[in-house]
């Protein structure tokens, strides 16, 4: 076992596609981090295989801020110890421990079941817009996502350009002990410990869309940075990754290559 | 919005800005942008081909062009004039896509 590098930061995105939250610690189970993606937007005009209603379609959404009103219990569920101690999948809580509220663009505040939450974003929708709710976490494709401080630095340089890291919308940023970019590649197949417990094996790229050409600040967009990342690195950046053993992170934790 | 005018034969070329270079694709009927591109040795960006990743996102400055399929662009970006290069069919002889944009 090898250290390889520390968890910089953990971030989850408690309503899909909108703005994401940093977090102290928090648990990862098999479906992803606690937390994350738990409420979507399906909307009538989008593909059966991906219903999401998105930043790509409306960009404003990454400025829509969720918050747990409760997030104490959206961190750790309530038995893990005793759960973990016994090799158990810990319980989550019920559906009402992550209730939640939107801050909208223009300063409102809003329950996310609130029916003005989707009225106001239906105005700028094709489709008819629905609320999804789901601790299995709505991700697109794996449950965990990586990106390094590395490769942000290699795009930055590639490119010009001054690059958000949240743009990337990653549930760990990482911090890695190699110093050239895209070190991540190097590690699918291969399985990660982070922290005391969790172990994570890394599956494959990340193929990104135009969800990275949204500034996370203004909505404005700027495509240069996903035609480079398709014309010079195969449309990939950052990785993806499945849990093998759950267990609590923090910022700062050692990240080790086992095997 | 007007419907762009129906496929035709007597298209033979667009005109695409890459990298700051104005090129003259050869255009085959039926065919889209991105694949004459390919087939004209150009390296425009692109991934998924479907119409879903907005990699071939170009913004169409002159002409007309059919997308077959759009999963991504906002209406934003189409009032900006991006259309899917993996996407879209010429339909006048005057089409001229700027890569770069």
């Amino acid at each position: 076992m090898s250290k390889i590098g520390k968890l910089e930061s953990v971030w989850r995105y408690p309503v899909k596609s909108m703005r994401g939250e940093r977090v102290d610690e928090v648990f990862v189970a098999y479906t992803g981090v606690m937390g994350d993606r738990v409420y979507a937007i399906s909307s009538t005009s989008a593909t059966p295989e991906f219903p999401w209603h998105t930043n790509r379609e409306q960009e404003e959404f990454v400025l829509y801020q969720a918050r747990f009103k409760n997030p104490q219990n959206t961190l750790k569920p309530a038995a893990m110890e005793a759960a973990l101690k016994e090799l158990l999948n810990p319980p989550y809580p019920l559906a009402d421990a992550y209730a939640l509220e939107i801050e909208t663009p223009d300063g409102k505040t809003l329950d996310i079941e609130d029916p003005a939450f989707l009225d106001e974003l239906g105005d700028n929708s094709e489709g008819e817009l629905s609320l999804h709710f789901t601790q299995k976490n709505a991700v697109d494709c794996r449950p965990l996502s990586l990106f390094s401080h590395q490769t942000l630095s290699q795009l930055e340089q590639e490119t010009g350009l001054d690059l958000d890291k949240r743009r990337f919308r990653a549930n760990f940023y990482v911090d890695w002990m190699s110093t050239h970019g895209f070190y991540e590649n190097e590690l699918i197949n291969q399985r990660l410990k982070v922290g005391e417990r969790l172990e994570i094996m890394i599956l494959e790229l990340d193929p990104r869309c135009k969800s990275i050409t949204v500034d996370p600040d203004t909505a404005e967009t700027q495509p240069r940075i996903l035609k480079h990342i398709a014309r010079k690195h195969g449309g990939f950046a950052g990785v993806y990754a499945a849990v093998l053993t759950e267990g609590m992170v923090k910022a700062g934790d050692a990240i080790y290559l086992l095997d | 919005m007007k419907s762009p005018p129906p496929p035709t034969d007597s298209i033979t070329s667009f005109k695409a800005t890459l990298d700051g270079i104005e090129y003259q694709v050869a255009y085959q009927a039926g065919e889209v942008l991105l694949d004459c591109m390919l087939d004209a040795d150009l390296d425009p960006a692109f991934q998924c081909q479907q119409g879903r990743c907005g990699s071939c996102m170009a913004v169409l400055i002159g002409g007309e062009v059919e997308m077959r399929n759009n999963n991504v662009l906002s209406q934003r970006d189409l009032d900006k004039g991006y259309v899917l290069l993996c996407q879209s069919e010429a339909r006048s002889d005057s089409v001229w896509v700027d890569c770069d944009a």
